[in-house]
């Protein structure tokens, strides 16, 4: 591996989170397309993947994991208010081993005392529940995009990565390419995102989903340079049409910010898409991996790397 | 589902082994094929073929493996039976695959060493009349049987020697194929 891509994450064993035991994974390269049935775990995989990625010190792992359940639970936070605590708490235990880092993270309780344990190789901290104070250490260019798609405010902290590389008109360009209806976006107020059409500014909520999700992704390729972007299904409201085009924006621009991105799917369609987009690009860094329960009902990860997807697709397997 | 890997060398085995699994009425769903376009491809390891395929089998998604390949002739590179026999062996255990696989490897089974390939095979399933006509022509014509392009056979075999059905599936020739599938078939249950 090059200092370049040294950041990597290329292999994870979940040792335990969710629906994860003794869990491995490995093979991971630039660009990688996670796919498997409904309720395998492909969420979960990339949430322990952020985890690991994110838990450069206490508290940013701490933060790591309350984000985590924060954003599964963002529309019934928002009707029943929210108590931080405990949403670190619904995380009982995690425990991964990557290339990376080792880290853990679990709560015991005891004599009436509770415990939160925090550890990253082997460097362990033990704190009261009494005496714990969440102190929340974002890492601007690690993002998570989850299937329910950004917020305003989220899609306008990501612009000002657009503003700072100075493409305001590639993207304006790209969502043009998405919607040729669509003349231009911008951040209006530096808040409300918006697009012009037909001469007229028009809130993008206006528009479907799929747009948002097109825009947030470009927007966080840029935001998460020499870093880590997480989506989860990442054809969420998109037309199968757009596909291609996807997929050659975030191969396109992952290299040239040098963002390892992680996806999910379970569209054939998309992983079709990325397979043909990769092989026309020659686009080598990139894998595919399937999760699947073997006969004995454990979870498995099958991955791919660019020679296996390109005969894989050639042959017609049926690789999702 | 578990699934049964096929692999074989180009289009015609694929097209035969189709043609033949239907015949003995074996349930074609239950097949992946794996291509590995030419017979060298069976001898490295690394072929993509090779690793996804071993990903299937240690995930359960695959239970039986069958290889296909031509004997080609005694004087080739890893020609003739045995030859193609040992080297297929010893690739199938380095695998891990002893005992989940079996092999076919096509021949003319008229030839004393058992050489030749599919098309060959082929050929040699036709009426006795037409096939002396075409040995004859071949000898005439001075078409080299051993070094000549498998293609010309399969021309042959398509346009003159069996023009009404596409394969003679119920020739004596191709009950050791067939059994292989049928056994096959059956261990995958």
């Amino acid at each position: 591996m090059t200092a370049i891509t040294a950041h990597f994450l290329t292999d994870i064993e979940i040792k335990q989170f969710k629906c994860f035991t003794d869990f491995k994974a490995s093979g991971f390269e630039r660009v990688n397309l996670i796919s498997g049935k409904n309720n395998v775990g492909k969420t979960a995989f990339m949430e322990a993947c952020y985890i690991n990625t994110y838990s450069i010190n206490v508290n940013s792992m701490a933060t790591a994991i309350h984000s985590i359940k924060f954003m599964r639970e963002n529309l019934n936070i928002l009707f029943n208010g929210h108590d931080s605590i405990k949403i670190l708490d619904s995380t009982k235990i995690y425990v991964s081993k990557s290339n990376l880092r080792e880290i853990e993270f679990h709560i015991t309780e005891k004599d009436a005392i509770k415990e939160y344990i925090f550890s990253i190789n082997s460097d362990l901290v033990t704190i009261n529940a009494k005496e714990l104070n969440l102190i929340f250490e974002y890492i601007n260019n690690i993002k998570f995009i989850d299937n329910f798609g950004w917020s305003d405010n989220d899609l306008a902290r990501a612009y000002e990565a657009i503003q700072k590389h100075e493409k305001e008109t590639d993207l304006s360009a790209l969502v043009q390419e998405f919607d040729d209806s669509i003349d231009s976006f911008k951040l209006i107020g530096g808040t409300k995102p918006q697009c012009k059409t037909k001469g007229e500014w028009r809130d993008i909520t206006e528009f479907g989903d799929g747009l948002r999700h097109y825009i947030s992704i470009i927007c966080a390729l840029y935001t998460c340079e020499n870093s880590y972007l997480f989506i989860d299904e990442i054809d969420n409201g998109i037309y199968y049409d757009h596909f291609d085009r996807l997929w050659k924006i975030i191969f396109t621009l992952s290299k040239k910010t040098n963002c390892q991105v992680f996806a999910t799917t379970h569209s054939k369609e998309m992983l079709e898409s990325f397979a043909r987009v990769a092989k026309k690009l020659d686009e080598q860094d990139i894998s595919y991996t399937r999760l699947v329960k073997n006969k004995n009902q454990e979870l498995k990860s099958i991955t791919f790397d660019y020679a296996v997807i390109k005969y894989s697709t050639e042959n017609e397997h049926e690789v999702r | 589902m578990t699934k049964i890997a096929i692999l074989h060398e180009g289009v015609l085995d694929k097209k035969v082994i189709e043609g033949l699994i239907k015949h003995i009425e074996l349930d074609e769903k239950l097949i992946v094929f794996y291509s590995m376009g030419v017979k060298s491809n069976f001898f490295d390891k690394k072929h993509p073929a090779y690793i996804s395929l071993s990903l299937s089998v240690e995930n359960d998604e695959i239970n039986k493996v069958f290889f296909i390949l031509d004997a080609d002739n005694c004087d080739k590179n890893q020609g003739g039976m045995i030859k193609t026999q040992e080297k297929l062996q010893v690739m199938i255990k380095s695998l891990g695959f002893e005992s989940i696989s079996r092999f076919y490897i096509t021949h003319d089974p008229r030839t004393k060493d058992k050489e030749g390939f599919i098309e060959s095979l082929l050929l040699s399933t036709i009426p006795e009349e037409k096939m002396n006509c075409i040995d004859r022509f071949l000898e005439c014509t001075g078409f080299d049987k051993k070094g000549g392009d498998k293609s010309t056979y399969e021309r042959i075999y398509k346009n003159i020697a069996h023009p009404l059905s596409p394969y003679n599936f119920d020739h004596i020739h191709f009950n050791e194929l067939k059994t292989q599938l049928t056994q096959l078939f059956a261990e995958s249950k």
